[in-house]
């Protein structure tokens, strides 16, 4: 019986397997292998399109970015302190409001008209000498050497002809003396000194009269000198005082 | 080391997996897929399989062909149960036209008296008289001993000839 059931299966078996189409079977194969290595290539290709893409973007992004940082110092630079310099003593002219002054002059404008454009000339200025402090026996040192180049700026910026000051005061311009200012001075009258709120603390003051009514005080804040001028009426003493106050 | 490349291993192994696949999933259709599937597999990781040799090769074979069709089984076990709320009237083989005709042949009962054997019995008729495996391979990729192997071919061909009898009977 074993026999004959062996020979039925086999027989069975090879017919069976004579019906399977195994040509079809490989063409199929080797079809969706074809398919599939187009699918994978493409795949590749769009995520290489698409890296690349990513690649330009982000360069573009960051050069993007460059160009906006670079272009922040470049407008920084139009407002430098230089160009100021000549835009207060234009405005100052016209009577205008001075904006907020730099704290260092060009040497364009360090240079006055009768050539103290020098250390020198900035040391010889009677104003910058302890003697020359009037006012409660206070005594205010100041190492002119130290400041030289701001005093210079300061005197060829604040000088002025005691006969052009006003009569008006303006606070807005005394207190933006005070805070740092010195081309502001050229339209400002005199009686009227206060501290602007937020001013810088004084750490060092000199004040010299000139005897003829104009009083300039100097004080020093952050190792830069400012000058600021009075009118007739306002003493050496209530200068100091102030002074002091702030300081 | 024989040189071997993809035509060589369809040509020897294209029988082993197909009829691996028909006894497991009992459907020429099926048995397609998954030979189709396996052999891209083959396309795939061909340079590992070409320093094979022949035992290793087929044992891969048998192994990657068996583990895609409890693959596909489980995936058409899922797709019955999304379909059973569009079959629900219940069918029985006595309705089927084919059954009348099935009867008439001695080789066609055979045929499906093999599909109706139990799995272990009917994955070692099929792998040795459709594959062509010896009872050693068939013991040695089952994860079995060849007396266990001969064991069930007995136990098959009894259950085989008992159905047969019956159907010659019916028929």
């Amino acid at each position: 019986m074993a026999d004959r059931m062996d020979e039925i299966l086999r027989t069975v078996a090879q017919e069976a397997d004579r019906g399977v189409d195994y040509a079809a079977l490989h063409d199929a194969i080797l079809v969706a292998h074809k398919k599939k290595q187009r699918t994978f290539s493409s795949s590749a290709r769009m995520l290489s399109y698409a890296a690349v893409f990513v690649v330009v973007i982000g360069l573009g992004a960051l050069a993007f970015s460059r160009d906006l940082l670079g272009a922040t110092p470049k407008s920084t630079e139009m407002a430098a302190p230089s160009n100021e310099a000549y835009g207060f003593a234009a405005a100052a002219e016209d009577g205008a409001q001075a904006p907020e002054a730099p704290v260092a002059m060009p040497e364009e404008v360090q240079r006055s008209d009768n050539g103290a454009g020098d250390a020198v000339a900035a040391t010889e200025a009677p104003m910058l000498t302890a003697q020359s402090i009037t006012g409660s026996g206070d005594t205010f040192t100041l190492d002119p050497t130290a400041y030289a180049a701001e005093v210079l700026a300061s005197e060829s910026a604040v000088l002025m002809d005691a006969g052009t000051l006003s009569t008006e005061p303006d606070k807005s311009l005394v207190g933006q003396s005070l805070c740092g200012g010195i081309s502001c001075n050229t339209s400002y009258s005199g009686t009227y000194i206060e501290p602007m709120e937020g001013a810088p603390a004084l750490s060092k003051a000199l004040v010299a009269d000139y005897g003829n009514g104009e009083l300039h005080i100097y004080w020093s804040a952050s190792k830069t000198l400012h000058v600021y001028a009075t009118a007739i009426g306002y003493t050496a003493e209530d200068a100091i005082a102030l002074l002091t106050q702030l300081g | 080391m024989p040189a071997r490349d993809f035509e060589s291993i369809y040509a020897d192994c294209s029988r082993l997996v197909y009829w691996t696949a028909y006894g497991v999933l009992k459907s020429q259709a099926d048995a397609m897929d998954v030979s189709q599937n396996v052999f891209l597999r083959v396309l795939k990781h061909i340079r590992k399989l070409e320093e094979m040799n022949d035992a290793q090769l087929r044992g891969w074979l048998y192994r990657v062909t068996v583990n895609v069709c409890l693959d596909l089984k489980r995936k058409q076990r899922r797709e019955v149960i999304t379909d059973e709320g569009f079959e629900a009237l219940p069918i029985s083989e006595g309705d089927l036209p084919e059954a009348a005709a099935l009867s008439a042949e001695q080789k066609r009962i055979l045929h499906d008296a093999i599909e109706t054997l139990p799995d272990i019995y009917r994955e070692t008729v099929v792998l040795h008289y459709f594959s062509g495996l010896s009872y050693d391979e068939i013991a040695a990729y089952t994860g079995v001993s060849e007396g266990t192997v001969k064991s069930r071919m007995s136990r098959a061909k009894d259950k085989l000839f008992s159905l047969l009898k019956d159907g010659e009977k019916n028929g």
